[in-house]
């Protein structure tokens, strides 16, 4: 039969391109890895060179470092200028990905992981400010999305708090009509004790760190125990706001993830400035204080 | 009166007609065309006062003046303008001059690496719409070809050079390619180009000055006004007929080995037909309030299932939904875009076993929105068409038919989905799941050539996108990262540079236009008077009415009423940036693309691409 | 879709949680509409959105770090904000504590401390002008380092250096590519070395500053080297191979002498003294002789020396020959008359040489040494006789007369003849070495002998041709003895004690009083006393008149007498200072050297201490350099008179000066703790380990019965046998474990 065949064919076909995409995904990833982990090692030898050359190696590893970063923040240049072709964005993303993971390898091999001083210190607590948001935010821009999907669908986060600001209306009202009439004034009753809250105010911070449906589940469940005190009307109304304390869950979902994922994303940046102060200044005092270089 | 605050500048309100075609028109010659036909016969009674038969002229035309050999209209070209020949006599060539325009071939090598590079980065970077579409037109060319090889010909030479401030293009050796290829005169009075600037399509022909030639090119907002006129509406369509319709059959790839007077009967007795309202999108507004079934009913018609099959239906403008019975409701196997023909199959079955009886139409067709059909009758195709159609071109026939003469059939060990015919369905169209192809049909998305397509498993919601598209359009975003959503796969609200831009309709000013070369729709602010018409009949709410700012980010206020001065404003593609739209190039994640959406095979691609990576 | 979202704003509308945002939205935090009187609906309050937030933390930080780093640079914070990390704990605390101090340029103000290696902060953070910070860690460490100023490889310079520098270019592998990889040369001509190249300070309080790796020491070394085991090269006789000024055949007193006395042969017994420690320890090459060979080798000493040494002898000499052939040599004992025989004893002979003529006479007499070849029949003969007696008398007398400032004075003459070319007067005046050789002499023993031997104030005088005491001329004689007696008495009274004893009954029986009485000279003397022998009653060393061997005898103290040895240096010297022929004459050894020769190897030590330095033997990672000397002392005190005859010794000033100096040359050379080598090593680690406990383990006794050739009876050590511990697993093979870079010490490299 012809569409039977059609599909087998087509089915073959895709497991196929299913394996050369893999293969590809692999290479993808592999190469650039493999990249970082020769330069690394190159480094490392060229870094043990000078010492063997009774050179101080902190020179090498440091301005190879400092290389590294102006590049890293090379892509927030790049962001700036749209206009001109500089390859798409997602090239820069990846490369400035790697680069780090590249940067914190040269790090740890010009400074270690411990530093003692209190300038250093402070220079070295920036840099892993901006070395481990970078990372978390990579491994949150990586996850969210997905989560969100399951949160019905996007709303964007300029709009989030005016959405739910409607929907805690929209429940306003059901509850007046709601009120209004007898066999559906236990709905009333039920969001004036419980459901009003959770409909005007933000959620706990403990939800907006972790945010879960376990709450979204028991006012579902309480609603639904309602039903028994309501009339016909009463329950579609009583669906109604199940619905709309389903929504009004979603958005806070939303807004929990959203906000994480732009938190994390602006927190990478925030000790930026002092990060570059602090660096010059170190370098400008090695210069200073090393004598016999 | 006030004193407007330091954050608005006072501005004269921009009104139509405000930056005409051409500011130096004289009196003279208006005065003189007033006189000539066809303007003298119309009736000068049908305009208004406020946009008189003679400022149409004066503001919507312009006298183009052209040696022997020069360009007027190049097939594949967006037609915006209709030619009125006033003197001399330009030559209308029927078949195609050229193979599908492409670039010289070291350019094209270097574009290859580049493109090969590019598709390295990002496997998703697309080119810009192609200035002719459809590899279809391009298989008419081949066929044309063949058709004629005996004829010793060469390609002709396009040749640029700048005259009176205008670069001219014009033919190397007019004569010879004259002689090479088939074309028809037209003299004095005569018009040309108009259909392409009604259906704001492509132009079919290319138009060449035989001799030195004075030409009114007529912008087509103003040749819709002349359309008020009875007797100069009937006469386009006439000509449409004779010249228009006929280039169009031939482009056809079924009708290309038909030879001159078979191809004659079938222009004679080809039925033109246009569904639908031309300004759809108003009662596309409304219907989007119904339930889907509803829509589905309300939309016209053009073959129903389950009937004989009377013509062979092909489609030259528009959108139809292909689609049959299921259950109480419509399931929609696929949409049918220009170029595509309907019934071919179960003609051809009646074709292979004539003693059988005919098997009814197996799907239905119907029009969404605007809609051109030509219905040509079977006998004629039975006759003179199929016949002449290679058997490999043949749809497949109709191995286990949905209907029958005697009606529908019950199958009990096939779905319905895979029953009927797969054929005038392309392949390419059943790849996709129903459900998609439904929500793009719904959606209207199927218009979209340049659709933003944005992959929400990717999407972090970073606004890069949205900070290249301001930073690229002096501070203001030209679109909103929402809108429709189908799964993963959000379609944003972004100009779509539609097949069919319903939104140029209205436009009194012809601000917002296509750009010939790249397709790419845009509002040209200097001529926009922000009457919000393009904005209200955007089906997808892709056109935002903006206040105008300066440099400053001062707000634009009207001198007289104080009131901010507003302005259309949607997606241009980046036009003027090398890099194609920023907004793609933004994107960190890869989420973003802009994806032509009225052919299947790309959305499949980034489908296919997607769920593998 | 109403209107665009515009991205990157700080403030966004406040109505849009009204679901009414103003299209314009807010103008720089303030609401548009505030602006404008265009509309009238209410203002509203901006909301800040997250990006003003992390707008302005961006700045707070900024702004933070910025006044941080301002405060680091001004003295608020003190420059020890910058300082990448805490000190190591003894510059730490060097810092701190000398605020006070004698010397200003050391003193350390606790405000900027950094100052004190940091010369940048003398002046203004930027000022170029700044002294380089090697210069300002010698300010403390010069004392122990005095030449890691040149920042030259090791310290060294000059020929040090060049020959180093040769030895390391010999051994230098042919490339290997290990070599090009991990072996940058680092050029010292072009940058002298830096203190803080290999001392990185700042490293916390705990950091070792003196932990250096391997690869360092390859940047000049640059054979590819591995590990020790593989690629260190073969040790060549170590630690042995030194020649040492005491020879002590190991073999032979463990097999004959402990084994005969039943006594343990235990390595520990003396080498190892624990009150002590030393350059490799606690272990030592040799330990005192009352330590380690009193046991057995104080009672052979003994019964040697008990017959004494002979300092001045009568020769005996028939004196009727001589004056039938007419020549009379004046008063002459009568024991030494009947014939002419005997020889001159060494010390006389030098006493002779000293003597005006003195030489001349000791050329003319016998090669022998034995007078018995003179005939007083050959004319000639009897001339040299006349002249020895003569001298011997002159002798005598000079003794008796100027005592310990006339041997003083005759050893003087010696050195000068002997000695170097410096005829400084004052020099010779002040030699601790020459009172030494003078020292302890009894005049009036020889004044004594004088009286007894060759006073004839009771005979008649006798007419002689020549040289004849006049009798009258024995008045002034007596009278200048009396008063050299009185001088001399409290010369006594004040004299060394150790003659107290003897010369009390020696003053008893030479009272010079009782020398005026004649008759009753000799008889009662001789029945009341009875002739003593010198091991009766001089048993712990001493001066006395030996009246059978008609000499003055010196008695030594035992072991380790320091007048003998004197006298045996200064035999010792004259011997090399003679020219070849005469050199290896018998007469003039000291009989009873060949009793402290026997242990004591004059000779050697006196050839490897004069020697001059070789800057490579300690240096050089391949050579025995376990045994060396401090460049001062011997090696100085005897100095080569020209390069070319080894033998050829003279005096120089600086034994003259220094008093002790001499006696390095008796003791064993032990090696001064304070001195840096290449190699280094200490046993007490390794002595703890029980496996290697035993000195056996490394140091085997060749069994093979040695030839004194060989120098060394012991197997050299293998690498192998280090390599078996140190490996980089195990006990460790990093170069700087057995190897100093900073060699030498104060004057190492002064010459």
């Amino acid at each position: 039969m012809i569409p039977a065949t059609q599909v087998q064919t087509r089915s073959s076909a895709k497991s196929v391109r299913q394996l050369q995409t893999a293969v590809g995904r692999v290479c993808r990833r592999a190469m650039p890895i493999a990249f970082v982990l020769v330069a690394w090692l190159t480094l490392r030898s060229v870094r043990n060179q000078s010492a063997a050359s009774l050179q101080n190696e902190a020179f090498v590893t440091g301005y190879s470092l400092a290389a590294i970063c102006v590049l890293l923040m090379l892509l927030g240049v790049r962001k700036r200028m749209v206009a001109v072709a500089l390859g798409s964005l997602s090239i820069w993303q990846k490369t400035h990905h790697y680069l780090g993971v590249f940067c914190v390898g040269a790090y740890s091999l010009h400074a270690g992981f411990f530093t003692t001083g209190w300038f250093e210190s402070a220079l070295a607590v920036n840099f892993w400010a901006i070395a481990l948001s970078g990372i978390v935010g990579w491994y949150v821009n990586h996850t969210s999305p997905r989560l969100l999907r399951a949160a019905g669908s996007q709303v964007l986060r300029q709009d989030i708090q005016e959405r739910s600001k409607h929907i805690a209306s929209q429940a306003y009202e059901l509850a007046l009509v709601a009120a209004g009439n007898n066999n559906s004034a236990a709905l009333a009753d039920h969001y004036r004790d419980g459901l009003s809250r959770f409909f005007t105010t933000r959620r706990s911070w403990i939800y907006r760190l972790s945010p879960t449906g376990s709450k979204r589940r028991r006012l579902m469940s309480d609603l639904e125990n309602v039903d028994r005190y309501l009339g016909e009307e009463g329950r579609t109304q009583r669906r109604k706001m199940s619905s709309l304390v389903q929504a009004k869950d979603d958005l806070d979902f939303q807004r929990a993830i959203q906000n994480r994922m732009r938190l994390w994303a602006s927190a990478h940046t925030w000790v930026l400035g002092s990060f570059l102060v602090l660096a010059i200044v170190h370098i400008v005092v090695a210069h200073r204080f090393t004598s016999a270089w | 009166m006030r004193t407007p605050s330091t954050d608005q500048v006072a501005v004269e309100r921009p009104v139509r007609w405000d930056h005409p075609l051409d500011r130096d028109m004289l009196n003279r010659d208006i005065q003189w065309m007033l006189k000539a036909p066809p303007f003298s016969e119309m009736n000068a009674d049908v305009f208004p006062s406020h946009g008189s038969l003679e400022d149409l002229i004066r503001h919507d035309s312009r006298i183009l003046r052209y040696e022997p050999g020069d360009i007027v209209v190049r097939e594949g070209d967006y037609g915006g303008s209709a030619y009125l020949v006033l003197r001399g006599s330009v030559r209308a060539f029927l078949e195609s001059l050229w193979q599908p325009r492409g670039k010289p071939s070291d350019a094209s090598r270097h574009t290859r690496w580049t493109e090969w590079l590019s598709r390295r980065f990002n496997p998703y970077r697309k080119t810009l719409i192609p200035s002719n579409r459809g590899n279809r037109r391009g298989r008419s060319r081949s066929g044309t070809q063949t058709a004629n090889a005996d004829k010793k010909r060469s390609i002709p030479i396009q040749q640029v050079e700048v005259a009176e401030g205008r670069n001219r293009i014009f033919l190397q050796d007019i004569n010879a390619v004259i002689d090479g290829f088939e074309s028809e005169p037209l003299g004095m009075g005569e018009i040309f180009g108009e259909m392409a600037a009604i259906t704001r399509s492509q132009h079919r022909y290319t138009v060449v000055a035989e001799t030195p030639t004075v030409i009114l090119e007529i912008r087509w907002q103003g040749l819709r006004m002349m359309r008020r006129d009875q007797s100069f509406r009937e006469y386009l369509d006439n000509r449409f007929r004779e010249t228009s319709l006929q280039t169009h059959l031939r482009e056809t790839p079924l009708l290309r080995f038909l030879d001159d007077e078979a191809m004659a009967i079938v222009i004679k007795e080809t039925i033109i037909q246009s569904l639908g309202e031309r300004e759809w999108f108003s009662e596309y507004r409304d219907s989007q309030m119904l339930d889907v079934q509803t829509q589905i009913a309300k939309e016209p018609v053009i073959a129903a299932e389950c009937q004989a099959v009377k013509d062979l239906i092909l489609i030259r403008a528009g959108f139809a939904r292909l689609s049959f019975e299921q259950g109480r409701g419509h399931q929609t196997v696929a949409y049918l875009g220009r170029g595509h023909v309907f019934g071919l199959s179960e003609l051809a079955h009646r074709f292979r076993n004539p003693t059988s009886t005919p098997l009814p139409y197996q799907e239905s067709l119907r029009a969404l929105g605007f809609i051109d059909i030509l219905r040509i009758p079977s006998k004629i195709v039975l006759s003179h068409i199929i016949p002449k159609i290679r058997s490999s071109e043949l749809p497949k026939p109709i191995a286990n038919p949905r209907y029958t003469s005697e009606g529908l059939v019950v199958s009990t060990f096939l779905p319905r989905s895979s029953l009927g015919n797969v054929v005038s369905a392309e392949e390419t169209l059943t790849k996709l799941e129903t459900s998609l192809v439904e929500f793009l049909v719904d959606e209207r998305l199927i218009n979209g050539q340049q659709t933003m397509l944005i992959d929400l498993d990717r999407c972090t919601g970073c606004d890069e996108c949205i900070k290249a598209c301001a930073a690229t359009h002096n501070g203001t975003p030209r679109f909103v990262r929402n809108g429709p959503q189908f799964g993963p796969l959000l379609f944003a609200h972004a100009c779509m540079h539609c097949a069919d831009p319903v939104c140029m309709i209205g436009c009194p000013t012809g601000a917002i236009a296509r750009d010939q070369d790249s397709g790419v729709i845009s509002i040209d602010s200097q001529t926009c008077i922000g009457c919000k018409t393009c904005a209200e009949s955007c089906p997808y709410d892709n056109i935002v009415m903006v206040q105008v700012r300066d440099k400053q980010g001062r707000t634009a206020v009207d001198r007289k009423t104080q009131l901010p001065i507003l302005q259309a404003s949607k997606c241009d593609m980046c036009h003027e940036l090398k890099t194609g739209p920023a907004c793609q190039n933004a994107c960190p994640h890869q989420a973003l693309f802009r994806i032509d959406t009225s052919e299947t095979a790309p959305l499949e691609q980034l489908l296919s691409r997607r769920a593998l990576t | 879709m109403d209107h665009y979202r515009l991205p990157h704003q700080h403030f966004k509308c406040g109505n849009a949680l009204n679901g009414a945002p103003c299209p314009l939205g807010p103008l720089g935090g303030r609401c548009s509409r505030s602006h404008s009187d265009a509309s009238n609906e209410p203002s509203c309050r901006p909301i800040r959105t997250l990006r003003w937030w992390s707008r302005s933390i961006q700045l707070a930080t900024t702004l933070i770090a910025l006044v941080g780093v301002s405060l680091a640079w001004s003295n608020i914070g003190g420059k020890n904000a910058i300082a990448p990390g805490a000190l190591s704990r003894s510059h730490a605390q060097l810092l701190v504590s000398t605020q006070h101090t004698a010397n200003p340029d050391l003193a350390i103000d606790s405000e900027n401390r950094c100052a004190a290696c940091h010369s940048e902060l003398d002046g203004s953070v930027l000022s170029t002008a700044a002294a380089k910070q090697s210069d300002l860690c010698l300010k403390c460490h010069s004392q122990d380092m005095p030449d890691a100023s040149h920042g030259s490889p090791h310290d060294l310079h000059g020929r040090a250096l060049e020959e180093l520098i040769e030895r390391e270019d010999r051994t230098i592998v042919a490339s290997s590519w290990t070599k090009f990889i991990k072996h940058a040369s680092y050029d010292w001509k072009a940058a002298p070395t830096e203190c803080s190249q290999c001392h990185r300070e700042h490293q916390g309080a705990s950091h070792n500053l003196q932990e250096m790796t391997s690869e360092r020491c390859q940047a000049c070394h640059r054979n590819p080297f591995q590990s020790f085991a593989t690629d260190h090269p073969e040790f060549k006789n170590y630690p042995y191979g030194q020649t040492n000024s005491i020879e002590f055949d190991h073999v032979k007193h463990r097999d004959l002498h402990y084994s005969k006395k039943g006594t343990s042969f235990y390595c520990k017994t003396c080498h190892t003294q624990s009150d002590q420690v030393g350059a490799v320890g606690q272990v030592f090459r040799s330990v005192s002789f009352e330590k380690a060979c009193a046991s057995c080798h104080t009672e052979p000493i003994k019964s040697a020396i008990q017959d004494g040494l002979i300092v001045l002898q009568i020769p005996s000499i028939n004196r009727n020959e001589l004056l039938v052939s007419g020549t009379d040599i004046g008063d002459w004992p009568k024991q030494a008359s009947l014939l002419t025989d005997g020889v001159i004893p060494p010390i006389m002979r030098m006493l002779i040489e000293s003597e005006p003529g003195g030489a001349a006479l000791l050329s003319e007499l016998p090669a022998s040494g034995r007078l018995v070849e003179l005939e007083p029949t050959n004319e000639q003969h009897r001339d040299t006789l006349l002249k020895l007696t003569a001298t011997t008398k002159q002798l005598f007398r000079k003794l008796a007369n100027e005592g310990q400032r006339g041997l003083r004075s005759s050893v003087e003459k010696l050195v000068t003849t002997h000695g170097s070319t410096s005829r400084d007067q004052t020099r010779l005046q002040s030699s601790p070495w020459l009172d030494q050789l003078a020292n302890g002499l009894p005049p009036d023993l020889f004044r004594a002998a004088w009286i007894e031997w060759f006073d004839d104030s009771r005979k008649t005088p006798v007419i002689s041709q020549s040289g004849v005491l006049e009798p009258n001329a024995m008045r002034p004689t007596a009278a200048r003895l009396s008063s050299t007696i009185r001088h001399s008495d409290d010369d006594l009274l004040g004299g060394s004690g150790s003659l107290l004893a003897p010369k009390d009954d020696d003053l008893l029986n030479s009272d010079p009083n009782s020398l005026l009485k004649p008759q009753e000279a000799d008889l009662p003397q001789s029945a009341a006393f009875k002739d003593p022998r010198a091991w009766d009653q001089l048993a712990f060393g001493g001066w006395m008149i030996d009246r059978q061997r008609m000499a003055i005898v010196y008695i030594p103290r035992g072991h380790a007498d320091e007048w003998l040895s004197r006298w045996i240096e200064l035999e010792e010297m004259r011997s090399r200072s003679r020219d070849a022929s005469r050199n290896s004459a018998p007469l003039d050894k000291i009989e009873l050297a060949k009793q402290c020769r026997q242990c004591h190897s004059l000779q050697t030590s006196l050839a490897t201490l004069s020697s001059p330095l070789s800057p490579l033997s300690p240096l050089s990672p391949l050579s025995p350099s376990s045994e060396t000397m401090r460049p001062t002392d011997w090696s100085v005190a005897f100095r080569r008179a020209n390069t070319n005859s080894v033998n050829a010794y003279t005096i120089s000033e600086d034994i003259l000066a220094v008093a002790n100096v001499s006696s390095a040359c008796w003791r064993s050379k032990k090696r001064p703790a304070n001195l840096r080598q290449i190699t280094k090593f200490d046993h007490t680690p390794h002595l703890t380990l029980p496996s290697i406990s035993d000195c056996r383990t490394c140091h085997q006794l060749l069994d093979t019965d040695p030839v004194q050739s060989a120098p060394n009876e012991f197997a050299p050590m293998q690498k192998s046998q280090c390599a078996s511990c140190h490996q980089p697993k195990a006990a460790g093979d990093s170069c700087t474990q057995c190897h100093n870079y900073h060699v030498g010490t104060v004057g190492w490299n002064a010459r």
